[in-house]
Order: C-alpha cells, then sequence, then structure tokens
C-alpha cells in the first residue's frame, strides 16, 4: 500500500487565483508552485481568504479567475480528476455524529479499500481501526481528526488541503497527525496547510503569507512575535 | 457518491424511526384528543343554536311537527326552535340569540289543507358556517313539516273522496305513527351529506385526507434527528467528492419522501383497521391512485420539513415551527374541520395553501373529479422549497 507514487512533473502550479466576494476583492491572482513531496503553509489573518484558497482548490467555490494545474491538468476545469487526486479535512469535522467511525468511512471508501487500509493503509497509521465500531458522537476531537483524515485521503490521493487540522487538540492526537503529514509527504504527496499552530508550522518546508489578497514568500524563523505582527499589519 | 450519501441518509432514517414514528403518533394523538375533548366540552356546556318561528303554530299538527323537530339532532349541533313575534325574531336575529326564523303565514296551514302550495319564508343572517347551518335547518324544517305534512292532508283528502277503499280513521293513525317513528328516529330519518363548495367531497373522504394532509406535515417533528443541526462542513465536503449541493438535497428529499410515504399509508391502514375507512367504498385502482397521490404530496412535504429545517439553526425551534405552521395550515387548510365551516375568505385562502391543496390532491384518490389547479399549487410549493433549500445552501 505504501509506496511512492510516480508523477508526470514535480511540482503542480496554482495560476493568478481571483475571487470577489460581496464587493471585496478576497484574493487578487494567488500563484505559487508546490513541489510534490512538500508540505507549504499559508498564514495569514482572520477573514485574509485562507480557507477560501482551499475551498476553490477543493472544488467546493468556484474561483473568478485562475488555474490549478496538475501534471498538465487544469484541475479547477477538469472535477472528475480533481476529486481523484485532492482530497480535503476542514476545521470541522465532516462527520456524521450519530453514526459509527465504519459508517462514516463507507461513505468514502468501499468495502475492499477499507479492509486493505485496516490492515496496511491510512486507516491503521492513524489509529482509526481501534475504535472504528464506536459511534462518532463518543469519541474524542482527537479522534474525530484522524477519522476525518481517514475519510478524505482516498486511495490516489496526492495533495491534501488542510485547515488547522490540530486546532484544539491534545498532544498525542496532534502527534498522531503529524506524523502522518510527514509520511503523506514523504511518499510524495503535496500538503497544503492552513494554519496558526506552532507545531504544524514547523511541519512545513516553506511558508507564505495571505495578505490583501495575495501571497507572499516568508521565510520562518521561529519568532512567533514578528510572525504575528506581519500577519496582523 | 449519490448512492453512497442515499444509503447513509437510510441509515440514518432507520435510526430516527422508532423515535420519530412515537413522536408522531403521540402529536397526532394529542391534536386529535384534544379536538375532541373541545368538541365534547361545548356540546355540553353550549346551550341549543336557536331558530325562531314567527307567526302562528296553533294548529295541532304544526305543534307536534315543531316539538318533533325540538327534539331532532339531525346535525351535531342541537337545535331549538322558538315561537315569537317578528320584532323580537329581529331582535334575536341581531343579537345573536338565534341564528334566523322561520316566517309562517297564519292560514299557512289551512293552505296546506287545500293543496295550496305556500312558501315558508326563511330569514338569517351573513354568511359561513351559521348561514350553512341554518340551510340545513331550513330544509329539515321544509322537508319533515311541510311535505309530511301536506302528504298527511293529501292523504286525508284521498281517504274522504274513497271511503270504500280504506278505513279514514284507522289508516290516518297508521299514517301518523308512521311519520312519528321516521322523525323520532332521528339520524337515520334521512343521510345528512354535505357538499363541499370547493368539490364534492363529501365529510368522511374529507376526514381522511385532512387527517393524512395533518399527519404529513406533523411527520417533520420526529425529523430533528436527521435534517436538523445539520452539518455544513459535511455538505461542503460531500461537494468536493463529486456530489453537489443538488445531488444532496435530491437524495434527503428522496429519503424525507420515503419516511413521508411510508408513514402515511400505515396510518391511512390504521384509520382503515379502526373502522374510520371502512365505508370507503373505493376499489383497488383508486387505492393506488390514492397512494400515487400520497407519493405526490410527500414529495412537497418533504421538501416543506427541508426547508424549515435549513432556515433554523437549532432544532427546538425547528420543531416549534413546524408545530405552528402543521396546526395553522391544517386549521386553515380544513383538515380539523371541512373548509365549507370557514367563511368564504378563508375558503380562497385555503385553495393556495399546502394543506387545503393537498386534501383536494389526495381527493384524487378516492376518485373525485379534481381540478389540475390543486396540482399545480402543490407543485408551485414543491419548486419554491426546493428551491429555498437549494439557494440556502449555497449561500453557505
Amino acid at each position: 500500500m505504501w509506496m511512492s507514487w510516480k508523477m508526470k512533473s514535480t511540482s503542480i502550479d496554482i495560476v493568478g487565483l481571483k475571487k470577489r466576494y460581496a464587493k471585496r476583492d478576497i484574493l487578487r491572482g494567488v500563484s505559487l508552485s508546490i513541489e510534490f513531496g512538500s508540505c507549504i503553509g499559508i498564514l495569514g489573518g482572520n477573514g485574509s481568504g485562507k480557507t477560501t484558497i482551499l475551498s476553490i482548490l477543493a472544488g467546493i467555490t468556484d474561483a473568478d479567475e485562475g488555474e490549478f494545474i496538475c501534471e498538465g491538468y487544469d484541475l479547477l476545469k477538469d472535477d472528475k480528476r480533481r476529486r481523484f487526486v485532492v482530497g480535503i479535512i476542514p476545521q470541522k469535522n465532516p462527520l456524521i455524529e450519530e453514526l459509527s467511525a465504519k459508517d462514516n468511512l463507507l461513505l468514502w471508501h468501499d468495502r475492499k479499500y477499507l479492509d486493505i487500509s485496516a490492515k496496511e493503509g491510512i486507516i491503521r497509521d492513524l489509529g482509526v481501526t481501534k475504535f472504528i465500531n464506536k459511534k462518532v458522537s463518543t469519541l474524542s476531537e482527537g479522534m474525530k481528526k484522524r477519522l476525518s483524515i481517514a475519510c478524505a485521503v482516498k486511495k490516489h490521493s496526492k495533495i491534501l488541503l488542510m485547515d488547522e487540522p490540530s486546532a484544539a487538540l491534545d498532544i498525542a492526537a496532534k502527534e498522531v497527525i503529524h506524523e502522518y503529514i510527514k509520511k503523506f509527504t514523504a511518499m510524495g504527496g503535496i500538503v497544503i496547510l492552513v494554519t496558526h499552530d506552532e507545531g504544524e508550522l514547523n511541519l512545513c518546508d516553506r511558508y507564505y503569507i495571505l495578505k490583501d489578497g495575495l501571497l507572499s514568500d516568508y521565510r520562518f524563523d521561529g519568532d512567533i512575535k514578528n510572525l504575528a505582527k506581519l500577519i496582523g499589519d | 457518491m449519490f448512492k453512497s450519501y442515499l444509503l447513509i441518509q437510510i441509515k440514518r432514517l432507520f435510526r430516527v424511526l422508532p423515535m420519530a414514528l412515537l413522536f408522531n403518533f403521540l402529536t397526532i394523538a394529542g391534536i386529535c384528543g384534544i379536538f375532541a375533548l373541545k368538541i365534547g366540552t361545548a356540546g355540553k356546556s353550549q346551550s341549543r343554536i336557536g331558530v325562531g318561528i314567527v307567526g302562528s303554530i296553533e294548529n295541532k299538527y304544526m305543534k307536534l311537527g315543531v316539538e318533533m323537530l325540538n327534539n331532532m339532532d339531525a346535525s351535531r349541533f342541537s337545535i331549538k326552535f322558538i315561537n315569537m313575534d317578528e320584532t323580537a325574531a329581529k331582535s334575536s336575529l341581531k343579537s345573536g340569540e338565534i341564528i334566523g326564523y322561520f316566517k309562517i303565514d297564519k292560514d299557512f296551514i289551512e293552505a296546506l289543507e287545500n293543496g295550496e302550495n305556500r312558501p315558508i319564508e326563511y330569514v338569517s343572517s351573513g354568511a359561513g358556517m351559521v348561514s350553512d347551518l341554518s340551510k340545513e335547518v331550513a330544509a329539515v324544517f321544509s322537508t319533515l313539516l311541510v311535505n309530511s305534512e301536506r302528504a298527511i292532508y293529501a292523504a286525508d283528502d284521498y281517504l274522504i273522496d274513497h271511503p270504500q277503499v280504506y278505513d279514514r280513521e284507522r289508516a290516518n293513525t297508521e299514517l301518523n305513527i308512521e311519520l312519528l317513528k321516521n322523525v323520532m328516529s332521528r339520524g337515520k330519518i334521512y343521510d345528512v351529506k354535505s357538499v363541499d363548495t370547493l368539490s364534492a367531497l363529501s365529510d368522511t373522504d374529507n376526514y381522511i385526507c385532512g387527517m393524512s394532509v395533518l399527519f404529513m406535515m406533523f411527520t417533520g417533528l420526529g425529523l430533528g434527528g436527521l435534517l436538523s443541526e445539520k452539518n455544513e462542513s459535511l455538505l461542503k465536503v460531500l461537494k468536493s467528492g463529486g456530489l453537489s449541493y443538488s445531488a444532496s438535497l435530491t437524495a434527503d428529499i428522496l429519503v424525507v419522501s420515503l419516511y413521508i410515504s411510508l408513514m402515511v399509508i400505515i396510518f391511512t391502514a390504521g384509520m382503515a383497521l379502526t373502522g374510520d375507512i371502512l365505508s370507503w367504498n373505493h376499489n383497488s385502482l383508486h387505492l393506488f391512485e390514492y397512494c400515487k397521490d400520497i407519493i405526490f404530496l410527500s414529495a412537497m412535504f418533504a421538501s416543506m420539513h427541508l426547508f424549515i429545517y435549513e432556515i433554523t439553526a437549532k432544532r427546538v425551534v425547528a420543531v416549534l415551527l413546524e408545530l405552528l405552521l402543521g396546526l395553522s395550515l391544517g386549521y386553515i387548510g380544513g383538515c380539523i374541520y371541512p373548509i365549507r365551516f370557514f367563511p368564504d375568505t378563508v375558503k380562497g385562502l385555503s385553495m393556495f395553501l399546502p394543506s387545503g391543496a393537498g386534501i383536494q390532491v389526495l381527493s384524487d384518490g378516492m376518485g373525485y373529479n379534481v381540478d389540475i389547479f390543486y396540482f399545480a399549487v402543490i407543485l408551485v410549493y414543491s419548486i419554491l422549497f426546493i428551491g429555498g433549500v437549494y439557494v440556502l445552501r449555497n449561500k453557505r
């Protein structure tokens, strides 16, 4: 199950993403290139448009303009291919509380994939097998987040979009998720993180600050005060 | 993705089903109980509805006729005939003590004896339920009193003219006994059939359709577990996964429609078993039509419930809104009392309500000729509710 993917190209390109909402330019031409096997962090103040970028890349929101090129295809125009390679983990868990973890997984995956994954895949890696038959409403926040990731990552997912994945989680749960992110990128996948968490920032290979609808490259040196100042200005 | 989502929603539905069932049956039983209690108490506590009789009732047959009517209870409202002069009748009518009065000429009986067809004038006020009741009273009066007595006099004349055929005295006595037997058997003397002003829907069928529509509206009360406090995050991720908002909405409507259809068919079968529709003289084709109409209506009510749960964030608020809408739409739409009891303005409004039009649509399955207008009303509501949910989901 775990093996590196063979890529036709070495990176994905987000080109000139624009989004106007309620007479306000949320994104004014966001562009960046991300290499496979890397994790990037998008930082920004509240309402700066970080989640909008993820929503556009996941196909939840339509962009006014822009391209999302992966292996020669514009995924903003090719829904089928996008669904095949992109997975999203929103900040709020997309789970059905009254059903079991297994029922939730079955919404996204077939039984065959679940069985394999429980033995040697993501379900095992994230420790979901331990609570697979439990009702979601009885699970801790950390378990729910792990289950959300297991739901989002499909057989062929190459790009993971994560919106503050370890917010409000305990250290142990954060650790499991951080380990999985490392494993996913090690396999050649791309993780795009929207985060405010210092621990998550350390997972990233590159950082970008979203301000006034534009992305700017940022070199994080561990100085949180400086980062807060930059975001806040 | 659609299939997986549909299966998951059906699974969720079956999880909430026992509680939803219990909740729905208890609610409908409670509502029916309250109304039954209210009608029962009203019947005991209220004085009888007064109808004035102006003119001479000195003739013994006339007096007997009025006394018999005073003891008759042809409708569920008791009626009392009061002899009074015209001035008193007019003021009583104005003050609401009586609902109308009959004006009988002083030589009315003599005219009858002579075979003259002299009409009795009936004076009433206003429109609506009271007026309908007055007409019923007038019909009873005219049929029982006038025609019967005219027949007796005609028979008496015949017996006088043909003394060799029957013993006049014996025949007269037998005739009068027959009349008394018929009148005193109260409700059995004639079949009271009320004709709705919107269609020819009988009271029994109106009751079946009305209760079914009311039940459909109250099914929303038990759907809180399925529809309330939606996980918007899930809908967004589903969209990302290939299940558009319109597809998820279609699946939701299918599941809720299935639930409502099943509930109402069980409810109707229950009514049949308890005897309320045993007199329903409909064949299997009509039953099929009835089920088809239930499914058509279920889709509209499903979209209505979805819309209510979509516009409210909290389950308690949604349930209260469902209850309030169910009661008000059910009442104004004629689910609790037939719409013909209401003033014309309410009748006009009822045609455009989901409940009022719903009753008409269901009556189509009972073999009544229903105007396509009512189907159009239901279709328009379905489109409006579905459109509303779609817009709200997209907006979020």
